[in-house]
């Protein structure tokens, strides 16, 4: 039964490229949890949910997902205001749902924690190429640098995060699936 | 042949592993080597302290701090300073400096603060710092 869930997981929802009404209430609930799991957390510094989210809504609905990542960056807008973040979020994020979907056909939750791990680490460098076109190569590289402990932390709680959560949400989403895809 | 497969992405989840504690590693590295440094406080400022049998203690110091309460605060922590008080509407009223208690109920005795030569006006907490400052920490006894 589980492998079955696995399998069905790693399948395409239902037709790759069309989006469906049903992919698109999809999406939204997407969206909300995303900002949701995003508000909860924001007290403690780079220590968040959206990473493993995302990994898994990418696994769960394929390439569609990036529209539920563009969706929460308007969100954050909303929320925000518009600042530097902004052009960040636009390309991180989707770069996650790419990175996810090279891995995709993998099974191993650990594969996925070292990519939400790494994804972490990175993220500061990720974050600094704006800085790069505003100040220079200093700039970026100063602003990247000073970063680096929240990196660290980012990594570590990303890893812990994803071994913790993932299985039983993978599990949740696959149940989901089960009636919404049948 | 299965198992083989097995052992092979064990193998490779070992190896990703491996590497995010050695990148973990690396990037500490670049931290602490090229990562922003504490600097000394950029101001300045002499302290002395006179206490109840007109012993005196300098102190030299650089801070960054606003304020006289914080740069003494640093001070404690970097030279054989201390102080102590009560918390008061205005702030911190020192009444413990190196140890000496001035008891201004028993016998009209407390700690004075001057800046550059002047009777202060400010309690510790409201009195800036300026770079080339000199504050004194005085044990006075009011008569009447």
């Amino acid at each position: 039964m589980m492998e079955m869930h696995l399998n069905l997981f790693m399948k395409p929802t239902t037709n790759n490229r069309m989006i469906t009404t049903k992919d698109i209430a999809v999406i939204g609930v997407m969206t909300a949890t995303l900002e949701a799991v995003k508000v909860t957390l924001s007290f403690l510094p780079n220590v968040e949910l959206v990473t493993l989210l995302i990994i898994l809504y990418t696994l769960f609905l394929g390439w569609k997902a990036v529209i539920a990542v563009f969706a929460f960056v308007g969100v954050e807008c909303l929320v925000w205001g518009i600042g530097v973040w902004t052009i960040m979020y636009l390309y991180i994020w989707p770069l996650l749902v790419l990175l996810t979907l090279l891995f995709r056909r993998q099974k191993s939750v650990w594969v996925f924690s070292i990519l939400s791990g790494l994804f972490g680490l990175f993220f500061g460098a990720l974050c600094s190429i704006p800085y790069f076109f505003i100040g220079g190569p200093y700039m970026a590289l100063t602003w990247w640098i000073s970063g680096i402990p929240y990196d660290i932390l980012h990594c570590v709680s990303n890893f812990i995060l994803c071994m913790v959560l993932f299985v039983p949400l993978r599990e949740a989403l696959n149940k989901v699936k089960n009636v919404l895809y049948p | 042949m299965e198992e083989t497969k097995r052992n092979t992405s064990k193998k490779k989840i070992v190896l990703g592993v491996v590497i995010v504690v050695l990148l973990i590693a690396v990037f500490a590295g670049i931290y602490f080597l090229f990562g922003p440094k504490t600097t000394a406080g950029s101001k300045s400022y002499t302290l002395e302290v006179v206490d109840d049998a007109g012993n005196t203690k300098d102190y030299k110091a650089s801070t960054d701090a606003e304020y006289l309460r914080d740069a003494l605060e640093e001070l404690e922590e970097s030279e054989d300073f201390s102080m102590e008080g009560d918390e008061d509407d205005y702030g911190l009223y020192i009444d413990t400096v190196n140890g000496v208690t001035a008891d201004y109920d028993a016998d009209g005795a407390y700690w004075a603060i001057y800046v550059n030569g002047e009777y202060g006006q400010n309690g510790v907490d409201s009195q800036p710092v300026h770079d080339g400052d000199a504050f004194k920490l005085v044990y006075e006894t009011y008569n009447e």
